[in-house]
């Protein structure tokens, strides 16, 4: 899979422990996957396949 | 005073009948009315937007006025009903709902209500990233405009719109946050609310591709 542009070849057993050891701050975050925002909410349920093409936006302060 | 026909006529002269009935038929939610919402407000009722649905819950201090669209005189008033004033002054015949509310991961489907795009104009990150999560797991179609990275002095010309899904665009230059001590600046924040503005016109009329 790639994430932020990066090949990562090995298994996660879901969304939250590849943005977990990748040290992405959850509360700050959105999780872009082949064309679609994968909420919150499924970061547990949603096991990275092979063939995806991830990219997460980490939010900055200010507005 | 002028008619609802003459401000219309007005627009179409400048945009194109075609593009102006586009814009007129189009709601529009900002969330949060500081550096980024209050001048993508003004921008988007410029532009003849038929329904403008303007959330926030605080009122104009002070330190608002260097950077917001806002003046002296509206100290200590709510900035929903700040803005809806100024943009009567532009076009009356807007559609303005001002909601003086907090945005919680509870209500912001409620607020944000039927709005066809979303312009994230919070400040705080977790905000952002909440108001973008909860809109893309409870809404099917709702597209949001997002701003992240636009404090400092660096160059304008690093603030960049991007798409990241044909439902979710950022503009800003990613990386300069308050959280790195750097000041909110009036330019370069315009600039942001300038390209979520224009982003939002190009998702109206049809031109999605940044």
């Amino acid at each position: 899979m790639r994430l932020n542009g990066k090949e990562i070849n090995r298994d996660y057993e879901n969304l939250e422990q590849l943005l977990l050891e990748h040290r992405f701050e959850l509360k700050y975050i959105a999780v872009e996957c082949n064309g679609r925002i994968i909420p919150r909410s499924e970061y547990s349920d949603y096991i990275p396949q092979p063939e995806d093409e991830m990219e997460v936006v980490s939010f900055v302060g200010g507005g | 005073m002028l008619e609802a026909a003459d401000i219309y006529e007005a627009l179409c002269q400048r945009h194109t009948a075609e593009k102006q009935e586009q814009l007129k038929n189009a709601r529009i939610a900002v969330a949060g009315l500081g550096g980024l919402g209050s001048h993508v407000s003004i921008a988007l009722a410029r532009l003849g937007i038929g329904c403008l649905r303007l959330i926030d819950y605080d009122v104009v201090d002070i330190t608002n006025i260097f950077r917001q669209s806002y003046r002296l005189q509206h100290i200590g008033q709510y900035k929903t009903d700040c803005m809806k004033a100024q943009i009567a002054e532009i076009n009356p015949y807007i559609k303005v709902e001002a909601v003086t509310k907090k945005i919680t991961p509870e209500n912001v489907m409620e607020l944000i209500g039927d709005a066809d795009i979303v312009c994230e104009a919070l400040d705080r990150k977790e905000s952002k990233a909440m108001l973008i999560n909860k809109i893309m797991e409870r809404s099917g179609d709702k597209i949001v405009v997002a701003g992240s990275g636009m404090a400092g002095t660096d160059s304008g010309n690093r603030i960049l719109t991007r798409k990241v899904t044909n439902r979710f665009y950022v503009c800003g230059d990613g990386i300069s946050g308050l959280e790195d001590g750097l000041q909110l600046m009036a330019p370069r924040v315009a600039l942001c609310a300038m390209h979520e503005a224009n982003m939002i016109m190009r998702i109206l009329l049809g031109e999605p591709e940044e």
